[in-house]
């Protein structure tokens, strides 16, 4: 139990992270509440994917992140299937974002130079953007089915 | 990003697509700013 209380304090101990949770939790909140299935879905998937993500990090600060290595590509295998069959544009952005945070890692596995905060900076990045897109399918779900209701 | 509008296109055309955008979204952030100084950005707000 403190192990697992020590990775959720981790979790939330630097201002980025802090952030982005905060914003990942409102967005995937705003999701359930007002998108379709497919949002709803990507919602419940991506809150399990950063918790699986937090818990299984390594705290070695050189280490390869082989779980959350894990986590990203069965994540990116959702999307990449998702994308095929749905129509919208913003899972287009998306995937393409979480596919540049699958190359991050294959990057540090390449290059183990990178120093982890490096690889973390990287990582936040093309997760902030991918959180943009999928906001931006949340809105345009919203939007519809407020013009619906309207009409 | 589409205006909410359907785009109805091959999938292999869409899987196309996400290889472009990842692309141009790399070549972007890696050629206007580096990777340096977006990790000096996020130190920046990590120690204030």
């Amino acid at each position: 139990m403190t192990h697992v209380s020590n990775v959720f304090f981790d979790l939330f101990s630097i201002l980025p992270t802090q952030i982005t949770v905060m914003v990942m939790l409102a967005v995937c909140a705003l999701a359930l509440l007002v998108g379709r299935r497919l949002e709803r879905g990507l919602a419940v998937v991506t809150i399990a994917a950063w918790f699986l993500s937090a818990a299984v990090q390594s705290p070695d600060p050189v280490g390869v992140q082989w779980g959350i290595f894990t986590v990203d590509i069965v994540y990116l295998l959702i999307l990449i299937g998702l994308c095929t069959v749905e129509r919208r544009v913003w899972i287009l952005f998306m995937t393409a974002f979480q596919l540049l945070v699958v190359l991050t890692h294959v990057a540090f596995l390449i290059d183990a130079t990178l120093m982890q905060w490096s690889f973390f900076s990287t990582y936040y990045l093309w997760s902030d953007a991918q959180l943009i897109a999928f906001a931006v399918g949340v809105v345009q779900a919203g939007w519809g089915r407020w013009r619906v209701s309207k009409a | 990003m589409g205006g909410g509008r359907d785009h109805v296109l091959n999938p292999a055309f869409r899987l196309l697509a996400v290889l472009a955008i990842a692309a141009a979204c790399s070549l972007l952030i890696g050629g206007l700013l580096g990777t340096r100084q977006v990790a000096h950005v996020f130190q920046l707000l990590r120690h204030g």
